[in-house]
């Protein structure tokens, strides 16, 4: 699947990255994250971790398998 | 009316207002499990729970049933028969399960991660504070002195003996843990040999229960005293799964886990859920975040009936702007807020380069290791784990209701403490003396006996609780004396103990009565001890203080009332057997 929104890193625990959609959902991001990519726009491609749950506990996870900048 | 029925009225009226003093049940507010197995016709990796101590043959059966190769999760794991395997349609493979005798539950195998970026750092060094403890950073953990930590340190063995599972990515012995006490443990993540913590959440965690306090370095922990057993079912590399940590759960348990900590959420998982109501039937206090979403809805297993469900406060007392909130929601504790300066919590933890740093982090993580290490101080000082797990709600800085935000209210280990002796010792210490004065004077005994009897009763249902007061050395001695007779098995065996049912009954009232009863010389004690055992089971049974082991719970309010019974008959049967002697030598 691919999902585009803002690149945002959140400061829980140890910290973790995610992405706010345009809709407003938060997805937490596992895998590789190119920290450059903080506050950008991105387009992301991976697989949604259904009935799963993260460590951040903070919304739906996704295993990235790429992160593109936008514009 | 006669004076014995006088006495009578008034022995009745003392059982009926023990009784009304009671509490009623706390009131949960927790949601409703959801339906498992209503995964969609996909195939994936699924996690079979069989029945504790399946066989290889059991294991063969159920593989037939579902045509596809299982295998057991772990050899750690055997006893408690956790095994995976791919099947092609998970909706299907759960229908043909779903009333298979040999297995507990079953569920997808649910991925659970975390993210394997560098920690925030906070590295800071403070002057020395004056006095206790002498940890240069304590200074900056306004979490500890929010939750009454220091409190804990002042009156109690510090969770000495209490066993506190970290369920997380592991502990590594980093600086401030030196000659903390820590048990080997295990992983249960393919690839990680050891319990070594290669993330850093695990170990900042394990920091909070119990840090190495007043070491002269770095920070302290809740309950320094305490044993910690890492348990490791979340990689460094950001995944594990739902059978990883059910599995580290049951192992837990196994081996001697008094408190379960559980930084960590996510979507409903069967097999967790299942892990947690075993740990939870053995009088295991398991305690979960409540999750980091900002908004109503608590994750899972924070949100579970037998977990304490932990939301998250920061430094000025109020929901910290992550924290989910809602049912499912039952204490606050302080995780931290770092909008505010300094408002995160300090613990020490690797730093992702080989070394250690003292960092600061914020979350509802951080908020559950305050209450875990409240529990193990709490157990340290001889109370059941139910005792315990409703102390904590009902003590909870609040309005005495419960509120989705806060739960029961903010953790006060504070609060908590005065649950432990001092309340409940006064108040047995003065139920036990009455119930051997009035029987004492019911069956006619002269003074010296009543009141001889009456002290020693008095002690063996409260102990000397006035000690706890004073400064004196934190001995055994001093603590066996402190406390009532029937929490020596909890502080000479550990909390696992306090619950035997054969010792919270009128096993030794009957047996020191037919022994000491029978002499004039010892009469008194044995007659002592029958009123003072009595005394603390029916407290027991009206506050719900006392919790009974291997008993359902609808069961153990009636053995304590039946033994209370038995015991005070005992009691009656002494003080009658002094009369007549008493009466024969006239």
């Amino acid at each position: 699947m691919i999902w585009t929104g803002t690149l945002k890193r959140v400061d829980l625990g140890a910290g973790a990255w995610m992405l706010e959609t345009g809709d407003g959902e938060k997805l937490t991001l596992f895998g590789d994250v190119p920290a450059e990519l903080k506050g950008r726009k991105v387009e992301v491609t991976g697989r949604e971790i259904r009935d799963g749950a993260s460590f951040v506990m903070a919304g739906p996870m996704v295993e990235v398998a790429r992160v593109r900048a936008l514009g | 009316m006669t004076r014995r029925s006088l006495i009578g009225v008034a022995l009745a009226g003392t059982v009926a207002a023990t009784f009304a003093l009671g509490p009623d049940a706390i009131e949960r507010h927790k949601p409703a499990v959801p339906e498992v197995g209503s995964a969609a016709h996909r195939g994936g990796t699924l996690v079979v729970d069989l029945v504790d101590g399946a066989s290889e043959a059991d294991l063969q059966k159920v593989e037939a049933e579902l045509g596809v190769d299982l295998s057991w999760l772990s050899e750690l794991t055997v006893d408690e028969a956790l095994a995976v395997g791919e099947v092609p349609d998970l909706a299907a493979a759960l229908a043909v399960l779903r009333d298979e005798a040999l297995v507990e539950t079953a569920e997808p195998e649910l991925m659970l991660s975390l993210d394997p970026e560098e920690l925030s750092v906070a590295t800071v060094s403070e002057t020395l504070p004056d006095g206790y403890p002498n940890d240069p950073l304590y200074e900056k953990q306004w979490h500890l002195r929010a939750m009454g930590a220091p409190d804990g340190w002042a009156h109690s063995p510090r969770g000495k003996g209490v066993v506190v599972a970290v369920v997380d990515t592991g502990i590594t012995r980093v600086e401030d843990l030196e000659g903390v006490r820590m048990l080997e443990g295990a992983s249960f993540v393919p690839g990680a040999k050891t319990a070594a913590d290669d993330q850093g959440h695990g170990t900042h965690v394990a920091g909070t229960i119990a840090q190495a306090t007043n070491n002269g370095k770095g920070c302290a922990g809740v309950a320094p005293e305490a044993t910690l057993l890492p348990v490791k079912v979340l990689s460094g590399a950001g995944f594990g799964s739902s059978a990883w940590i059910a599995a580290g759960i049951d192992y837990a348990v196994d081996e001697g886990a008094d408190v379960i900590n559980l930084s960590l959420g996510g979507g409903y998982s069967s097999v967790i859920h299942n892990a947690i109501k075993k740990a939870h039937a053995k009088g295991v206090i398991v305690v979960a975040a409540a999750g980091n979403g900002g908004r109503r809805g608590v994750s899972w297993p924070g949100a579970l009936e037998e977990a304490i469900g932990v939301s998250s406060v920061g430094p000025s007392g109020s929901l910290a702007p992550y924290s989910s909130y809602g049912e499912g929601v039952d204490i606050a504790g302080p995780g931290g807020d770092k909008t505010k300066p300094g408002g995160g919590v300090f613990q020490d933890t690797i730093d992702g380069r080989g070394g250690h740093h003292y960092a600061e982090y914020q979350g509802t993580s951080m908020a559950t290791p305050h209450v875990a290490g409240a529990a193990a101080v709490l157990l340290s000082r001889g109370m059941a784990p139910d005792a315990v797990e409703r102390a904590l709600l009902e003590t909870a800085d609040g309005d005495g209701s419960w509120n989705e935000k806060y739960g029961h209210g903010k953790l006060s280990l504070t609060a908590a403490l005065g649950r432990s002796v001092g309340k409940h010792g006064s108040t047995r210490f003065a139920l036990a003396a009455v119930f051997a004065l009035l029987i004492g004077q019911l069956a006619s005994t002269n003074r010296s006996f009543q009141i001889k009897s009456a002290a020693f009763a008095g002690w063996v249902a409260g102990g000397l609780f006035l000690l706890e007061y004073l400064p004196l050395p934190d001995l055994l001695l001093t603590r066996l004396i402190a406390h009532p007779l029937l929490s020596w098995p909890a502080l000479l065996l550990g909390p696992g103990f306090a619950s035997f049912p054969l010792w919270l009954s009128a096993a030794l009232p009957a047996v020191v009565g037919f022994s000491l009863g029978a002499f004039r010389q010892t009469r008194w004690l044995a007659y002592g001890l029958a009123c003072g055992v009595g005394a603390h089971l029916l407290h027991g049974a009206a506050t719900g203080t006392v919790g009974v082991s291997l008993l359902p719970a609808s069961l153990a309010g009636l053995w304590l009332v039946a033994n209370a019974t038995v015991a005070m008959l005992v009691g009656l049967g002494l003080a009658g057997a002094e009369k007549l002697e008493e009466a024969g030598r006239r």
